[in-house]
């Protein structure tokens, strides 16, 4: 389990289990402070050195598994763990810097390869994104109840 | 036995819209901010904790250049942004410039690494025909690119001199109606070359550069004649010598005009490397060009004898680019190759456009290879795999395929997306992005995946190495010497005739 | 040798998984059980000079090829910026 307290003068403090067992550790996470892209994006760094296994070990949480592919030691196993927690603050600022800037880093590169006003073709495929998700949207879940769906409320 | 506990993390505070976009790596103590435009800053950690937090407000020190640079959004000028990537990439869509040209397969070496598959020197089968070079100007001249380099290899690319004559006087003329910067260079090993063959090279400002991989014993165990175990260092020294002294006598500037050397760092060039530089440097030589050995051609056969890891690389690389910095405090001009190329990225607005480190990467839209045979591919490497048994990166036929159509080959396309590090796991995030290209025909030969896995890519660990050196010591640069000195080494001055050459490893 | 693997699907793309059988054709035989939630693998007939490791090497080979294609996906939609 992951367990986090509230926000400490605005900075989250969370505590990550973990538990080794001489030839691995795994790190139990939770997706709603580690969202998934995170979490791929710190495990990914450590395929090189390490066996990655992702499970899932609850609603929202997720266990991330490392087997050093050499020999291994309990507490060389301790300071992995302690590297795949730090990296995974990184991730997180990662996904969350990215998600603040990215209609910024749209509009500067719409602009450096296109002359021509880019707002309303941002707006266009923002448009057609909409229209796409909805598309596949088979349980109508994001159609509103007024206009029909799921009734009831 | 299970052992278990608990890692406490605290999260920064995060103002996340007070940014501009941003990548972030922890260099040398410090948090290393870097951008798409190339621009880049270094923060103390607290003062990066202060930034994410956005309390880095007007009247902190480090302010301006962070919205100068578009780390802060507050005051941020999104169009000069937009004008400074644009002038960063403004290589996009220009089409292919390196045009490299298999003049013949036929060797008389045996080097111990050879990427090129060689053939022995009476297969004339595998010389190109005048036909065929005529095709090869003829597509080189439909790519869009204003500048045009031809670059001539092998095999012995001399040894079909009659091709690479051919295509010198053929693309002068046709140039006439094209109007583009076309420049011609000759990759050799010097071993054919006679003076009446040097004097039409001068006379035609073919460029040159050749095999120099150190003192007599280190080239000549590396690089031997076939059949023998003698080598051709006194050829090639000679013959560098030979043209230098040709160009001082012809008025030209020699820190322009001199023959660029390439060397290859096997296991023995790293036992010598020292030795190495020194040579370069008597030689009036001001580029070396460390190069680690790709995984191609007959090196993988023998990379057990001469091979290196890249971590072995790396540590020869270190010790070879401070003793570098070192003679350049002393005033010997010698730069680095591959760190002027990420120089130019980090401190100066433009790219080089190096076809191999850029995203994507310049295979078909930077660069094409043309085959002995007329066989089109969308770099050397593709024809090299190709060499080996394995068509997959063939392109199609001069006569038969347009640049056009081989620009938008579906082999080409997958090449880009397989470079686009926008797109690629770990380096979508890496702060070296801006400077970075990845090499999807090293990660096929790796492990016949274009996309590879980024951590156990020797590229990746290359290209990081380098960049992660040269922000280290720029960090460490305390009075400006240094950045002065990697400043002179972005300068590219463009030759009388003809602009700055344009090769890749 | 014979072993066995369960791949979440939430977290594995199951697409990947199936792409990648063929290269692992040469030291084993793969069988996959698609269930609702879980992608059950099967390995027999695994060739012994790879067996200590294969699944291991497989489940890499997996998630490589899973973030991967995320990443694609995500650039797409957003046209190249994450």
């Amino acid at each position: 389990m992951s367990d986090s307290s509230p926000e400490t003068e605005g900075a989250l403090v969370d505590e990550i289990r973990w538990v080794e067992d001489g030839t691995r550790v795994a790190l139990t996470l939770d997706e709603s402070i580690y969202p998934m892209d995170a979490i791929y994006g710190a495990a990914y760094l450590f395929v090189d050195r390490c066996y990655v296994f992702l499970s899932r070990e609850g609603d929202r949480m997720v266990e991330v598994r490392l087997k050093p592919k050499g020999e291994s030691s309990s507490a060389a196993l301790q300071a992995l763990a302690g590297e795949l927690a730090n990296e995974l603050l990184n991730q997180v600022l990662r996904v969350r810097i990215g998600d603040s800037t990215r209609k910024i880093r749209e509009y500067y590169m719409a602009r450096a390869f296109f002359s021509t006003s880019t707002q309303s073709s941002i707006d266009q495929l923002l448009a057609e994104l909409d229209q796409e998700e909805l598309a596949e949207d088979e349980l109508e879940i994001q159609v509103p109840w007024e206009t029909g769906g799921a009734g009831g409320g | 036995m299970i052992n278990s506990g608990t890692i406490r993390l605290e999260h920064p505070r995060l103002d996340a819209d007070a940014l501009g976009p941003f990548r972030f790596g922890r260099i040398a103590g410090k948090v290393l901010l870097t951008h798409d435009t190339g621009e880049w800053h270094f923060l103390s950690e607290e003062d990066f904790q202060a930034l994410l937090a956005g309390q880095l407000t007007i009247g902190h020190p480090e302010q301006p250049a962070l919205v100068a640079k578009g780390f802060l959004r507050e005051g941020m000028d999104a169009e000069a942004v937009a004008e400074r990537f644009r002038r960063k990439k403004r290589w996009l869509g220009m089409g292919p410039h390196l045009h490299v040209v298999i003049t013949t397969l036929r060797c008389n070496q045996a080097c111990k690494y050879c990427h090129a598959s060689r053939t022995d020197m009476d297969r004339v089968d595998t010389d190109m025909s005048l036909e065929t070079a005529r095709k090869v100007v003829d597509a080189a001249l439909q790519s869009p690119s204003p500048y045009i380099a031809f670059e001539y290899q092998g095999g012995e690319p001399t040894v079909n001199f009659d091709v690479i004559r051919f295509m010198v006087q053929y693309s002068r003329e046709k140039n006439r109606y094209e109007n583009k910067t076309v420049e011609h260079s000759l990759v050799t090993n010097m071993t054919t070359m006679t003076e009446e063959i040097g004097e039409w090279l001068l006379a035609n400002d073919v460029l040159l550069c050749t095999s120099l991989d150190g003192p007599k014993h280190v080239h000549d165990w590396n690089r031997p004649h076939t059949g023998s175990t003698s080598g051709t260092y006194d050829q090639v020294m000679h013959w560098i010598q030979w043209f230098n002294r040709r160009y001082v006598e012809m008025g030209r500037d020699p820190n322009l005009w001199h023959v660029d050397a390439l060397m290859t760092t096997t296991r023995k060039s790293v036992e010598n490397w020292k030795e190495i530089i020194d040579l370069y440097v008597s030689l009036g030589i001001r580029n070396i060009y460390l190069r680690p050995l790709n995984p191609f051609g007959f090196i993988t056969k023998t990379w057990k004898q001469v091979g290196n890891d890249m971590p072995e690389f790396m540590a020869f690389y270190e010790e070879a680019l401070d003793y570098i910095i070192e003679l350049n405090r002393q005033g010997v001009q010698i730069i680095e190759g591959n760190a002027a190329i990420f120089l130019k990225k980090m401190l100066t607005p433009d790219d080089p456009n190096f076809v191999d480190i850029r995203s994507p990467i310049g295979a078909g839209t930077g660069q094409i290879a043309y085959n002995y045979d007329g066989r089109i591919f969308p770099s050397d490497e593709g024809r090299m795999i190709d060499a080996m048994g394995n068509p997959m990166f063939e392109l199609g036929r001069l006569g038969e395929l347009s640049i056009g159509d081989a620009i938008r080959h579906p082999t080409v396309r997958s090449m880009a997306v397989a470079s686009l590090l926008d797109s690629l796991p770990q380096c979508s995030e890496c702060w070296n992005a801006p400077y970075c290209g990845v090499r999807p025909l090293h990660n096929y030969m790796q492990g016949k995946d274009l996309f590879g896995q980024r951590p156990n890519t020797p590229k990746c660990k290359q290209h990081m190495g380098i960049a992660r050196l040269l922000f280290e010591r720029l960090a460490a640069d305390s009075d400006g010497s240094l950045d002065r000195i990697f400043q002179r080494w972005t300068i590219q001055r463009p030759r009388e005739t003809a602009p700055g050459p344009a090769t890749n490893d | 040798m014979e072993a066995e693997l369960a791949l979440h699907r939430s977290l594995y793309d199951a697409e990947a998984v199936r792409d990648l059988l063929p290269q692992y054709q040469g030291v084993a035989t793969i069988r996959v059980d698609e269930a609702e939630h879980e992608l059950r693998l099967s390995f027999t007939e695994i060739d012994p000079d790879v067996a200590p490791m294969l699944v291991d090497h497989f489940c890499n080979h997996v998630l490589v090829e899973t973030v991967t294609r995320r990443n694609q996906s995500l650039a797409t939609l957003s046209g190249g910026a994450r």
